[in-house]
């Protein structure tokens, strides 16, 4: 299944063989109707195939085996890479495409797919098909393997690079909060940045500001797609099958799991360029960084992916060097531009900033500004093009004119006198009477373009009289809601277009927001400014954050629910401990919620389990006592030991229950069956949340209070406990006696402050 | 010509240091001609010919590809040019004693074209008769010239080899006592050059940072721990302290057949300061780098561009979209502002480069 | 020699032991001053405070350093109680005196302020002695503000005019590092439709073209924009049709004092023939000779090269913040009076209306 392309290579016989994965499809649709014949991977830029610039970029940093995993139209694939240089002997790079099934919608299941086939033997590079970067990646493999000595936990590196919030090759609609730590680029908290619904807030687990003293909040990132990943990472994807996206949901999942137990590095280039040809609106800024140079050493006019050679001339412009270029002497072209080989310019066009591929003919008086026209195209006469991206073997006669953000498929026709408004897109109309080979491209074409070409009469534009152009309609937003989690919302889209700069949608609220966001949000990159120009990055190590956690009232509601109705089967059909431990588990797993409300809820459980009895005394410590004993471990088993936040668990409930002076002998009945120790108690004491501190008054608040009177009494008698040489174990000394008598004491201190007890 | 194996792992020879020489992870004049020369010796050794075209044509074509890879590396083609000449010299001595002891005349000068070069012993002692493209035996013409080639090759070999040594040689004549000389980059030559002097003289280095590859910093701290003293400037400075100044030494990346020079960029600069100041320039540099190449339009691109990242880093963001960045590898001096080329084969002034390099090279290699 | 030598010379300061005998030939350079020196005697907050920005490079560039000072003696004046048996015409200038002395030790006198600063002594001494005190101190103050103005700021506004008119449309401006004064005439030019683009040369070790590159491309709609250091010059400079100078000030002999690049900016313009103009207000001549960049000048400190080696007995890191152009490469001089050649400055005074510059 997976065709090998010219066996008998000798390969560079290292110990290991450096591998890569390159991800091919980019299961989006943003770059249509370019892409409906065509894979994306192969689409040019700079006249070059992005695939190719993805094969040169690896080939810089050393990789030897390629996997090319191709799941739209993968038979171009594979011819181009068989008829690429890559193939030949010498190349030093063996290039492996892999064929998909036609139901790998995700990154996720394409991974699942290389799990399957068990093609990667070690730590392997994963990158996406459109990558143009310089970085040295194996220097990353270097240090990616360099900590899996010392840590088997790190299971992958993401390579990020250092841009500053507002490059032009950032993307505002698919970016990332990244919460590293300071000192080893641990990733710590992943969370994604979308720029409609525009994301304002970004929250930060509490947990990891205790564990990590040092951490950095990064929103100047570009995230190139470039992972390290260790062997394992395929099998993961195979475990969960939920794992669509890379980043979204293994990155997230990864990091919030506490299972799991991996960690995830970063690695920050400062040096080098790596950028994602993601969208139309990357695709423009990727081509001028290339022209720019910042790709050095994959410069047009030097090591050119495809292979051409052109000549560099002041100002970046780059004109083929064999000869066959005719620039006209009346004509214009500006910098930054690259003009490709057998291509002619007619007198007084003008060429502003812009790709021109090879045998294109553009006719007198035309103007192209910041477009990109690919190869065999005409542009007649007259025509103006502002940032569109022309397809190939277009004609696009006299005197049309097209604006900003269109897209012209490959083929098509346009009339004379046409004129295209800004972000149309257009492609070929299908000929009638499909011939064999048209059927088989039907397979991986959509039936988006059958609903195209039949709701061509309700359109107005104009096309010219020649035009076998259908137009595609621009993006309607009548979609419910739930559309806009999605990054190809139609709104967010608008961000990832060419020459759009959505400006009005930077301001507008989407509405309704989940209200349990009151964390502060973490500023971006603030820029410190200095006169000389320094722009050092931001590394906000202070946050006040209140709630830490992004789940909605509602599903802790239902959950506390759930855990409620669980323990009372278990209490009432008398299950074990581990069994009912085991079920409180999988509720955790299925509703994500962390595992300090879980706690709280089976505190609340068990403790509203115990019996008021009335008259208190013994028979109520009995029961407490009971109660206790029989599912007290549970609390230990729901998946971590966490004795202080039992205990103000514990507090929180009582306080507002009715079950407020039981607290004093819960808390002695814990103590005995050794589920909270005398330092936990102690350290429970001395907490700030624990005395009540910073909390509104009100009953609530009082009834906290008390408790932790009650604990200090707790504690003094612990400290004459250890004061005293005598042990103090039996129940008949005078301490505990005193303790009980202590204990009653408050209980009557209690009652009689209380409203509710009379006595 | 060759047979398909063979020219397969010549090619895939070939291939790897093209590959490497365009994606620039063979960076420096030294570098590129040793690595260049060891793959023309696999060539030499596996290729087959029977007379000396086909060598020369294997040879060039070989070249040819190395050359189109990288451009602005010259010292590539160099050693091809080279090793073709010692090729030719080695058939001419072996094939048979040129006419050279007649009367010599201007005119039998001029159209004998270049003259041999007197001082090459030929290694052939014993005049074997070559046959060439003998249908018997088609190998017998490589068989024979084939260890005679190789040793050609070691001679080159060794010259670059010894480059840093033999143009130190001297330096204690070029440099006085108490002087101040100025230099910039890092070059390993000039380095050498000067610590060598050092043993000898007590002398002041002032070396400029070079931005923005910085590579001044490396060379101070070098010489400083070599003991010479030493100052570091930043380029902004050259004109200010070049009234002190008494020579200023520089490194070249190639040597242009008008007698000016590719150098770091910046040395330009310090050439200008140094002519309005009347202030001596001596480039240090071996002759593996002699190009027989003119820059007479002062092409743009022969400038070869780096990325700009160095200069505005990428996170500056939005300036980054505003404004253009120009950061070139190299200068081209012209010759006039050039007093004295150092190299290991001896002391030239910029007017006699091109004979220099009709005695390198031959003529019909100049265009590979 | 000129009048203003370094005293800190030797080989104290950072290098652990004695320098080599090679290293102390630029010893009168003085070392960087260290920030945070002693306040001797009874300084007024306002000094102290500039004195530090002065030292931290916060606040750079002579025009910007002379209205800063002269803001800060403003106040300064105003706190001023002439002791009794005393006049302020007599006194002030001693008063006066230890704060000047603390600005420079943070860092050398500029031309400017020097200029400045002596008219300011003029004006002292010129003061009625039977004026209130309040009305004297006011009417210097007012001085101040005249000076400010009619020198700096209107002098600026009619030099802007005259550059101006120097850009054509279509022209490729080349200018080096930050002056203000270039930046308002290149903002003004801009502001009056005219289309032009620039070349900013930049160079350590303050790397102050990017902050005119920030504002430069922060008009609406930008300025085209090429940024190169100072080694990418030659490639640049045959672009440029006129080049922009500012200066820190302008000597005798015509002989400019700037940043330390201008002069190789210059050199290599007028190798290929490209005019220079410099800019420069005339309360920034002096009369004192400059013959080359060593007499006078001053280093850096040592935070301005992160990465750069460290000092030690053979090895020492300089960076000399100025230079000294000829008056060969300068085309042309813009003041306030008009377009001047540079060697040309002792007919200002005439000029001017007055006998001194």
């Amino acid at each position: 299944m997976a065709p090998k392309s010219n066996a008998g290579k000798e390969i560079g016989d290292e110990a290991e063989v450096l591998q890569a994965v390159i991800l091919a499809d980019s299961f989006n649709k943003r770059f249509r109707p370019l892409t409906t014949r065509k894979p994306r991977c192969l689409l040019p830029i700079c006249n070059a195939p992005l695939l190719d610039w993805t094969f040169e970029s690896l080939a810089l940093a050393g990789v030897q085996e390629i996997f090319v995993v191709c799941r739209s139209h993968p038979e171009q694939i594979k011819a181009k890479i068989a008829e690429s240089r890559w193939s030949k002997p010498g190349s030093g790079i063996k290039i492996v495409p892999i064929l998909t099934a036609k139901e790998t919608f995700s990154p996720g299941d394409a991974m699942r797919d290389i799990y399957t086939r068990g093609l990667v033997t070690g730590d392997f590079v994963l990158v996406m098909g459109d990558l143009v970067s310089n970085i040295r990646i194996d220097e990353v493999v270097k240090v990616h393997k360099e900590r899996r000595k010392t840590n088997k936990d790190a299971i992958m590196t993401m390579v990020v690079k250092e841009s500053g919030a507002t490059h032009r090759t950032r993307s505002k609609a698919d970016a990332a909060v990244f919460v590293l730590d300071s000192e080893s680029s641990e990733c710590l908290h992943y969370q994604p940045v979308m720029g409609y619904p525009p994301t304002k807030v970004a929250s930060v687990p509490r947990e990891i500001l205790v564990a990590h003293p040092d951490v950095e909040i990064r929103n100047d990132f570009i995230d190139c797609s470039i992972d390290i990943c260790s062997v394992e990472v395929p099998s993961l994807f195979q475990d969960n099958f939920d794992y669509l996206d890379i980043r979204r949901d293994f990155v997230h999942g990864v990091l919030t799991s506490d299972l799991l137990m991996k960690n995830i590095y970063c690695y920050v280039a400062k040096d080098g360029y790596a950028a994602r040809v993601q969208d139309t609106k990357s695709y423009e800024s990727i081509s001028k960084d290339i022209l720019s140079r910042w790709a050095f050493p994959l410069v047009p006019d030097n090591n050119h992916p495809a292979g051409h050679l052109y000549e560099h001339r002041r100002g970046n412009k780059y004109i083929d060097k064999d000869g066959t270029v005719v620039l006209a002497r009346t004509s214009t072209v500006g910098n930054k531009c690259l003009i490709g080989s057998s291509t002619e310019v007619s007198d007084n066009a003008q060429i502003i900033s812009s790709v021109i591929g090879q045998h294109c003919f553009i006719g007198e008086g035309a103007i192209i500004d910041n477009s990109y026209v690919f190869s065999g195209t005409t542009i007649g006469p007259g025509c103006v093009i502002e940032r569109s991206i022309i397809g190939s073997d277009v004609n696009i006669k006299e005197n049309t004119h097209v604006d900003k953000g269109s897209l012209v498929g490959d083929g098509v026709v346009i009339g004379p006198n046409a004129h295209l408004e800004a972000f149309s897109r257009l492609s070929k109309r299908r000929e009638r009477g499909n011939t064999n080979q048209e059927e088989e491209e039907d397979e991986y074409a959509d039936s988006e373009e059958e609903e195209v070409e039949s709701a061509q009469d309700s359109t107005t534009i104009n096309l010219g009289d020649d035009s076998n152009a259908i137009v595609w309609p621009p993006n309607t937003s009548d979609e419910d809601e739930d559309e806009d989690e999605d990054v190809e919302n139609n709104k967010n889209q608008r961000f990832m277009r060419l020459g759009d700069s959505a400006s009005d949608l930077a301001f507008s609220d989407p509405g309704s927001e989940s209200s349990d966001e009151d964390s502060d949000s973490s500023d971006e990159d603030s820029e410190f400014e200095t006169r000389l120009g320094i722009l050092p990055t931001s590394s906000a190590t202070s946050l006040s954050l209140d709630a830490p956690d992004g789940s909605s009232q509602d599903a802790i509601a239902e959950f506390q629910n759930e855990v409620r109705l669980s323990l009372e089967r278990a209490f009432a059909e008398g299950h074990s401990v581990d069994n009912a431990s085991v079920e409180l588990k999988t509720l955790r797993m299925a509703s994500n919620v962390p595992l300090s409300r879980v706690r709280e809820s089976v505190v609340a459980a068990i403790v509203d389990r115990i019996q008021i009895i009335e008259g208190s005394g013994v028979p109520q410590r009995q029961e407490i006592a009971n109660v206790i004993s029989r599912w007290g471990p549970l609390i230990d088993k729901i998946g971590g030991v966490d004795a202080v936040e039992t205990i103000s668990a514990l507090q929180a409930h009582c306080a507002s229950s009715d079950r407020l002076l039981l607290f004093g002998q819960i808390l002695a009945a814990l103590y005995q069956d050794d589920i909270v120790e005398e330092n936990d108690i102690r350290e429970w004491h001395e907490s700030p949340t624990s005395q009540g501190l910073g909390l509104l008054p009100g009953t609530r608040t009082d009834n906290i209070k008390k408790c932790w009177e009650v604990g200090s009494r707790m504690i003094q008698q612990f400290d004459e406990q250890d004061d005293d040489e005598e042990s103090g174990e039996d129940e008949d000394s005078d301490e505990d006696s005193g303790e009980d008598g202590e204990e009653d004491g408050e209980e009557d201190d209690d009652s009689e402050g209380s409203e509710e007890e009379s006595d | 010509m060759a047979s398909d194996p063979q020219s397969a792992a010549n090619q895939r020879i070939v291939e790897d240091l093209v590959s490497r020489l365009r994606r620039r992870q063979v960076v420096g004049s030294r570098a590129t001609a040793l690595e260049t020369l060891l793959v023309l010796r696999q060539v030499i050794s596996k290729a087959r010919f029977s007379n000396i075209d086909q060598l020369t044509d294997v040879i060039r074509s070989v070249g040819r590809r190395l050359v189109e890879a990288q451009p602005k590396e010259h010292s590539v083609g160099n050693t091809v040019r080279k090793v073709l000449h010692h090729i030719r010299e080695e058939y001419h001595t072996a094939s048979g004693p040129p006419a050279v002891e007649s009367s010599f005349s201007i005119a039998k000068f001029v159209l004998q074209g270049q003259p041999r070069r007197q001082t090459v012993i030929p290694k052939s002692e014993a005049r074997v008769p070559l046959k060439e493209n003998d249908p018997d035996d088609p190998d017998s013409f490589a068989r024979v010239l084939k260890p005679v080639l190789m040793e050609a090759i070691q001679d080159v070999f060794d010259e670059l080899e010894t480059v840093y040594d033999n143009i130190a040689k001297n330096a204690k004549d070029h440099i006085h006592s108490d002087e101040i000389i100025l230099t910039l980059g890092m070059s390993k030559t000039v380095q050498s050059f000067l610590k060598s002097a050092a043993h000898y003289r007590n002398y002041t280095v002032i070396v400029a940072e070079t931005a923005p590859s910085f590579g001044g910093r490396e060379m101070a701290k070098s010489l400083s721990s070599a003991g010479i003293s030493t100052f570091l400037v930043p380029d902004s400075s050259i004109y200010a302290l070049m009234s002190r100044v008494n020579k200023v030494i520089l490194g070249a990346h190639a040597i242009l057949a008008n007698g000016g020079m590719f150098a770091t960029s910046g040395s330009l600069l310090a050439a200008t300061a140094a002519r309005s100041y009347s202030t001596p320039v001596v480039v240090c540099a071996g002759q593996f780098k002699l190009t027989p190449l003119w820059n007479l339009y002062h092409e743009y691109g022969a400038l070869d561009f780096g990325d700009p990242s160095a200069v505005l880093g990428f996170e500056e963001g939005d300036l980054v979209d505003k404004v253009d960045v120009v950061n070139p590898y190299y200068d081209y001096v012209r010759p006039e502002l050039l007093d004295v080329f150092i190299t290991n084969y001896g002391d030239h002034p910029p007017s006699s480069i091109y004979r220099l390099l009709k005695e390198t090279y031959d003529d019909e290699d100049n265009e590979l | 020699m000129s009048s203003s030598r370094e005293g800190a010379g030797g080989a104290d300061g950072s290098a652990d032991g004695p320098k080599s005998r090679g290293l102390r030939i630029f010893s009168h350079f003085g070392l960087p001053k260290t920030p945070g020196h002693q306040i001797k005697g009874d300084i007024h907050p306002a000094i102290i405070k500039l004195g530090l920005q002065f030292s931290e490079f916060k606040i750079c560039g002579a025009n910007a350093r002379c209205i800063a000072t002269l803001t800060a003696f403003k106040t300064v004046i105003q706190d001023y109680v002439t002791p009794p048996h005393n006049t302020l015409s007599r006194h002030l200038m001693t008063h006066l005196s230890p704060q000047i002395t603390h600005l420079v030790n943070a860092r050398p006198m500029s031309v400017t302020m020097g200029n400045a600063i002596r008219q300011l002594k003029l004006e002292i001494s010129d003061s009625d002695i039977d004026l209130p005190e309040q009305d004297a101190k006011d009417e210097l103050c007012q001085k101040i503000d005249n000076y400010i103005r009619d020198r700096i700021i209107i002098a600026d506004e009619v030099i802007e005019d005259l550059a101006v008119k120097k850009i054509k449309e279509g022209d490729v401006v080349l200018t080096y590092a930050r002056s203000s004064l270039v930046e308002k005439i290149l903002l003004r030019a801009h502001s009056q439709n005219k289309h032009f683009s620039v070349i900013v040369i930049d160079s350590r070790p303050l790397l102050e073209g990017k902050t005119l590159l920030h504002s430069l491309t922060s008009t609406i709609p930008p300025i085209p924009c090429t940024y190169a250091l100072l080694p990418a010059l030659p490639s640049l400079i045959t672009d440029a049709d006129v080049v922009l100078l500012g200066a820190h000030s302008l000597h005798a002999n015509g002989s400019v004092y700037s940043r330390a690049g201008t002069a190789m900016v210059a050199m290599l313009a007028k190798e290929h023939s490209v005019p220079v103009m410099l800019c420069c207000e005339t309360y920034k001549f002096s009369e004192t000779v400059m013959l080359d960049g060593f007499g006078k000048n001053e280093l850096a400190p040592v935070k301005f090269s992160p990465g750069a080696p460290k000092s030690n007995s053979n090895l020492e890191v300089l960076n000399p913040l100025y230079d000294s152009t000829p008056a060969s490469c300068i085309t042309a001089v813009v003041t306030e009076v008009g377009l001047i050649p540079p060697t040309s400055i002792s007919s200002i005074p005439l000029a001017l209306g007055r006998t001194t510059l």
